[in-house]
């Protein structure tokens, strides 16, 4: 069922003033991480010369998509480079592996937890008097959800 | 006037641990005589799974959106809300996006519908008009803590992304002593990479707690669920890993709940592990 762009990544107006990595909450503390340097191997047409693992270091906290003077988009860029490394079959977090397994179950990304309170005492959504969850996918769900993640659709 | 009956989407995280979300929701939404609607079946938003398969991203998004109808919307949760607006923006910008999302719809028999979608912040704003507040937080310095996702993104949002005001109009609505800026207001709670490399998450959140100390706040307020999550239930962590020291941190629906009636459990604040009580001891 067709493939299309689903970020509104543009990295081919990407002139290199480098605003992006300035703003950047993560090239700050990992010195190698510089979106301006992703997006400029992208433009010129060599994304394997990104590394799997550094797009992952991303904290999407979008301020290089709000100071990027041409729209750029490069945190979208680099969700791209994710799912394309996923797609490749490169290794992604663990913890995403959970919440696809949480998805395909459930229809939620985490599973119901209790939760111990400042007063040691164990809370859930009954002793909160929270009603019954109304969430969840059924049967039709869950195979859309299956389908998709197969790469059938 | 009130915002008609809107559909509230919880989300995964309030509604499967951070269990304060969702009660002090509930509890302001029935003291503010809001007629809210429950959204039967949702599932998912899709936001934490965007990078690993952005066409599912895509499809829960647009699922929940269909679900809710041409009403209103009301998310309690940043990484929600920009997952929702970002997938409305999609698929009106995207001719091929919304045929695929019509045709994986369909499948359920579920029809594509764009609901207006409201963030919590401009929902309590709204319905706070005009009502009288009780005295817990006058005077505090308190200071808004919005979350990345609920200001930036492609599309057009509820506040200005650079300068963003409507929480400190909150605030102030209150009756607290709002600092209205503070060095690393609009940074990053570290949230995300708690899934990817957790030293980074909260060297963000020490950080993030440390420049609030130093500006002098009294305390930190947040809309969102994540950064509630780094900011609050992870004060004992980062205090042993990073040595950071302690600074109270509310939701930004417990903030309104104190002034308006609603008690200690009603607001969920059993669940704070910042130092509360440093602020609201006596004040209630």
């Amino acid at each position: 069922m067709g493939s299309f762009k689903t970020g509104f990544e543009r990295p081919e107006m990407c002139f290199q003033c480098g605003r992006c990595t300035s703003s950047c909450t993560i090239s700050k503390i990992v010195g190698d991480y510089r979106p301006n340097r992703i997006v400029g191997f992208v433009r010129h047409g060599l994304p394997e010369r990104v590394l799997d693992e550094i797009v992952w270091k991303c904290a999407k906290c979008m301020k290089c998509v709000e100071y990027c003077p041409q729209k750029v988009a490069p945190a979208d860029l680099i969700v791209n480079l994710q799912s394309q490394a996923v797609s490749r079959g490169s290794a992604f977090p663990e913890a995403y592996e959970e919440m696809l397994r949480n998805l395909s179950e459930t229809g939620l990304a985490f599973r119901q937890v209790d939760v111990t309170d400042r007063d040691f005492e164990l809370c859930n959504r009954a002793s909160m008097g929270l009603p019954p969850l109304t969430a969840g996918a059924k049967g039709r769900v869950r195979e859309i959800i299956s389908r998709i993640c197969k790469g059938e659709m | 006037m009130k915002f008609s009956a809107p559909s509230v989407y919880w989300g995964c995280f309030a509604s499967t641990k951070q269990y304060c979300v969702e009660a002090s929701t509930r509890s302001l939404l029935r003291v503010l005589g809001t007629n809210a609607r429950e959204l039967d079946g949702w599932s998912c938003c899709g936001h934490p799974l965007k990078g690993v398969n952005p066409k599912l991203w895509l499809y829960l998004a647009s699922r929940n959106l269909s679900l809710a109808g041409e009403g209103k919307l009301l998310t309690v949760c940043n990484g929600c809300y920009l997952s929702l607006k970002e997938a409305q923006h999609l698929t009106r910008s995207s001719r091929e996006a919304a045929e695929w999302v019509r045709r994986a719809l369909s499948m359920e028999g579920l029809e594509y519908r764009e609901p207006e979608i409201l963030h919590a912040v401009e929902f309590f704003r709204h319905e706070l008009r005009g009502r009288d507040v009780a005295r817990p937080l006058k005077g505090l310095r308190l200071g808004a803590h919005y979350g990345c996702h609920s200001i930036r993104g492609s599309f057009e949002g509820f506040d200005r992304a650079t300068n963003p005001g409507m929480m400190e109009d909150i605030l102030a609505m209150l009756g607290a002593e709002v600092v209205r800026d503070y060095p690393g207001r609009l940074d990053c709670c570290g949230a995300t990479l708690m899934a990817v490399d957790a030293d980074i998450g909260f060297t963000l959140a020490s950080g993030k707690i440390a420049q609030s100390r130093e500006a002098g706040l009294d305390g930190l307020v947040t809309p969102c669920p994540y950064c509630f999550e780094m900011l609050d239930t992870r004060q004992e962590t980062l205090a042993e890993l990073k040595g950071t020291q302690g600074m109270p941190v509310l939701l930004l629906q417990q903030a309104i709940g104190l002034t308006q009636g609603i008690d200690r459990r009603g607001l969920g604040l059993n669940f704070n592990m910042s130092p509360v009580d440093q602020i609201l001891k006596d004040r209630e």
